[in-house]
């Protein structure tokens, strides 16, 4: 029961996460009305997960050996470019001295097409969605007894308890001032995004098409993947532990450009930023 | 014959240094058909002819082995699988309980959903020598084996 309970909290973790975050995004620049994007993204991804979990009922030899894979492995692609995009977008109507942001935070809900914010949330819970489905259709199918019930329940209680943190993020993020919400969240989906990337790396070479690499350390007897604060620092910051050369790289890669991608614009001030105001850059201090 | 090739080989000085892996026909197959006409298709069907003249037996006939693996009342069986280091192969999982199981490996990054009663084939990389865990992801406790490479 406990363990049925770690599976879905696990596996809902990341999209609890991410919901969190997008919602308390559109809260903060103001554009509740745009809630309906993430949430009609969620119910797509939903809607997604069980028709993927019912096809594999169906899929046989090659299309069930490589299918699924050869999908998991684009949405995790995808939702890589999505967070960049998101974490580039927060960071060019992040950069305003007090007041000024929440003028350019209006002109970001004029110009900024904010139904992606609602791919996001699809790709987030399509991401493990399906294995969240199957599992909790297989504890059901297989739930003859009370104990079984039980397990079901258990499941349900951990996707419950991942909606709960994303809750959680939603409301404390209410008190974190604009600015600083907009630096945690820039650096916890570039984080996140890295993560995403070294995954589907490895997700890559788990299916040949990459490589194998070596493996650069082992701390599986220290803090193994499998175990809860693994699994959590796996979503949260793609923790591995034992990475391959190339997830490392891939990794560092994906940080260096994606951080210099996002954070460039802060050292050079456009000429509109600079004849707007002083901006809060590193130079202009 | 070879002289034919050796000209085309002078003229297109950057296509020289591939050539001389090939047989001395296959260099002539290819670089004649570049003096026709160096269009992609023919540059193709340039490369498939130095495949076809390349060497046989390398992968062709030594198709890689297969290895089965049951999941039955939520554990694999067996549980401890050898494979030969070094070699592709090919894993094939049989599900046959009443619900799925998810297959997975983090150290070989394999995570597939076997739905009840189905058979899948992973096509698994050549190993270095060593153990690689797996479990059962949906049933964690009972499900779990290793792989040996030697």
């Amino acid at each position: 029961m406990g363990a049925t309970f770690l599976v879905t909290l696990r596996e809902a973790f990341e999209a609890s996460l991410l919901l969190g975050l997008v919602y308390t995004y559109l809260d903060k620049i103001g554009a509740r009305e745009n809630f309906r994007w993430v949430t009609l993204g969620s119910a797509l991804g939903l809607a997604a997960s069980v028709a993927m979990g019912v096809a594999v009922g169906f899929l046989s030899g090659p299309l069930l050996d490589l299918g699924p894979d050869l999908i998991g492995a684009g949405v995790i692609f995808l939702a890589v470019v999505l967070l960049t995009w998101h974490a580039w977008w927060m960071q060019q109507h992040a950069r305003g001295v007090r007041g000024e942001i929440q003028q350019r935070i209006d002109q970001a809900r004029v110009t900024q097409r904010l139904w992606i914010v609602g791919l996001i949330a699809f790709t987030g819970v399509f991401r493990e969605g399906a294995e969240t489905v199957l599992f909790l259709w297989g504890i059901m199918a297989q739930a003859t007894s009370a104990a079984g019930w039980g397990s079901v329940a258990a499941g349900l209680a951990g996707i419950a308890t991942a909606a709960a943190l994303g809750w959680a993020i939603f409301y404390g993020g209410k008190n974190v001032s604009l600015p600083r919400f907009f630096a945690i969240t820039t650096a916890l989906i570039l984080l996140l995004a890295a993560g995403l990337f070294s995954t589907g790396l490895g997700r890559l070479q788990g299916l040949g098409v990459l490589p194998m690499t070596v493996t650069l350390w082992d701390t599986s007897s220290f803090l193994s993947d499998g175990s809860v604060a693994g699994s959590f620092l796996g979503g949260l910051v793609g923790y591995r532990a034992r990475p391959s050369l190339l997830e490392v790289a891939g990794y560092a890669a994906y940080l260096l450009g994606a951080g210099f991608l996002v954070l460039a614009g802060s050292f050079r001030p456009a000429p509109a930023r600079a004849a707007a105001g002083e901006p809060v850059t590193p130079r202009s201090r | 014959m070879r002289d034919d090739c050796e000209t085309g080989g002078r003229r297109r000085g950057g296509l020289r240094p591939a050539m001389r892996t090939g047989t001395p026909e296959s260099r002539c197959t290819s670089v004649k058909v570049h003096l026709v006409r160096p269009s992609a298709g023919l540059l193709a069907a340039a490369l498939m002819a130095c495949l076809a003249l390349t060497p046989s037996g390398l992968g062709a006939a030594d198709p890689p082995g297969e290895i089965a693996l049951t999941i039955e009342n939520n554990r694999f069986q067996p549980e401890e699988l050898k494979v030969k280091a070094g070699a592709p192969w090919v894993l094939v999982i049989t599900n046959k309980d009443k619900g799925p199981e998810e297959f997975e490996s983090h150290d070989l990054r394999i995570e597939k959903v076997i739905p009840a009663g189905k058979t899948v084939r992973l096509k698994m990389p050549a190993l270095k020598p060593g153990s690689y865990r797996f479990v059962g992801e949906y049933h964690e406790k009972t499900a779990k084996g290793r792989i040996i490479a030697e």
